[in-house]
């Protein structure tokens, strides 16, 4: 499926411009914080509105201000993975996988779930009595169980500790890869996101750039020639 | 012994019943209110919420005596207001039940939307965007995510607005006045028995009002502190 976004937003002082298409796999957004990373993917899923143009989804329209069109965040099947998981504090790990599928689910629905992201010994626990990467498991849960057409990811390792990160990191990557959907990721590490690979774009001051693979970013830096942080080294190996 | 038994057989309870009574009317009548003012209150723009908010929380700051001068303005029965409802439905507000509830839901009121609100607040607002974008309604969102979120603030406020509804005093007597076994409150009853010298009945009805504030006050304890159990504080 494919992802375009053409949005522009003004927030006082700062004003966003992004531009971005993506197919299925994994797209990182790079850049320092408050480039306006995070609320490019708020903008996505509908939290917050663009003051113009458009966000188009596969076929779906999911905002045009010409149109007048601006999905409600309900209707746009959009995954959202949040810093800190946004876990449901009051609701059990299985109530909170729950929480994506409609109505009324049938409790017995979040079990294949349960099952796939390991969590299934912890179904009646409350997000509190969970380790971090027990939390992602459970949040990385949830938007499966949902069932979205995109995934976005605002900078989901950025509580951990470097261990914890890497094993979640390569969890991760699995899971996405077999989920076979556009999948936004937003970091402002370089370690992260050259680990996870994909394709990157860089985010400065509010616009996007071009979007690049991950080894001709990572060239372009140790060259020093990179857009977004001008100068900058990777420093060199034999060090 | 015998005086004990002979003053308790002797002793008119109704002051008992009539501000039980009233106050969980009251209290009722505020948490709707209180969630409803909260809500509104939070979501609108910040000049409408600075005025609003002051409108709403002033029964709580003035004198319960201005409060009643107000009350008697509105539901005089010599003033339009008052007039028109005693004609037309035959509800008759001072001098009633109906006052003690209208003047103790006043003054109560404040606790219960104050209290709503600060709970309301401080519902991260990351879970109600991951609500929607999980695809929950708005009204499913708030009864599944918010309110059991703000519930300990929501408990504890409804609490104290019970526990002020039952001891309102100054603008329940302006408007509903002290007719025993009518709008005669516990808190009205210590005021009349003391002017006549009956220490000993105002003191059991002391000791009525300091038993039930003493287990509101647990009660607050117990909610708040099962709410605590996980967070570790200095």
């Amino acid at each position: 499926m494919k992802l375009h976004v053409h949005i522009k937003k003004k927030i006082s002082e700062f004003s966003l411009a992004v531009d971005l298409e993506m197919t299925d796999g994994l797209l990182s957004l790079l850049g320092p914080s408050g480039c306006g990373k995070t609320m490019t993917l708020k903008c996505i899923a509908g939290i917050e509105n663009p003051d113009e143009g458009f966000i188009k989804l596969g076929d779906r329209v999911l905002f045009d201000s010409r149109k007048k069109i601006c999905l409600p965040p309900q209707k746009r099947r959009v995954g959202y993975m949040f810093q800190d998981y946004a876990l449901f504090p009051h609701m059990t790990v299985r109530q909170n996988v729950l929480a994506g599928m409609g109505r009324r689910p049938d409790p017995a629905s979040a079990d294949p779930f349960l099952e796939r992201f390991r969590i299934a010994d912890l179904h009646d626990r409350l997000p509190e009595e969970l380790s971090g990467g027990q939390k992602q498991r459970v949040a990385m849960a949830r938007i499966a169980a949902q069932d979205p057409d995109v995934i976005l990811m605002d900078e989901p390792f950025s509580a951990m500790d470097t261990m914890l990160k890497w094993e979640l990191e390569q969890e991760m990557l699995e899971t996405l890869s077999e989920a076979e959907k556009p999948v936004l990721f937003v970091s402002h590490d370089l370690d992260e996101v050259y680990r996870m690979g994909g394709n990157i774009c860089c985010m400065k001051d509010g616009k996007t750039g071009n979007i690049i693979s991950n080894e001709e970013f990572f060239e372009d830096l140790k060259n020093g020639n990179s857009e977004l942080l001008p100068g900058w080294r990777i420093l060199p190996p034999e060090r | 012994m015998n005086d004990m038994v002979n003053f308790l057989s002797g002793l008119d309870w109704s002051p008992l019943f009539i501000s039980l009574k009233t106050g969980v009317v009251a209290t009722v009548i505020s948490f709707f209110l209180g969630i409803f003012a909260a809500r509104k209150v939070v979501k609108a723009s910040p000049g409408v919420r600075a005025v609003a908010d002051g409108i709403l929380t002033l029964p709580m700051v003035l004198p319960p005596t201005v409060a009643g001068f107000f009350l008697l303005l509105i539901f005089s029965a010599r003033r339009p207001l008052g007039s028109a409802l005693y004609t037309s439905f035959g509800i008759k507000v001072v001098q009633t039940w109906l006052g003690c509830i209208i003047a103790a839901t006043v003054i109560a009121f404040p606790l219960m939307y104050r209290n709503a609100r600060a709970a309301f607040e401080q519902v991260d607002v990351n879970l109600v965007y991951a609500a929607r974008t999980l695809g929950m309604s708005e009204t499913r969102i708030f009864w599944r995510v918010i309110m059991p979120c703000a519930a300990p603030g929501i408990v504890s406020g409804t609490i104290l607005t019970f526990a002020r509804a039952l001891g309102e005093y100054g603008a329940t007597a302006m408007l509903a006045g002290n007719i025993p076994g009518k709008t005669g409150t516990i808190s009205q009853k210590i005021a009349m028995v003391i002017q006549n010298g009956d220490y000993r009945t105002a003191g059991f009805w002391v000791a009525v009002i300091l038993i039930i504030a003493f287990l509101i006050i647990l009660l607050m304890n117990v909610v708040t502190a099962r709410h605590m159990k996980n967070i570790h504080r200095y």
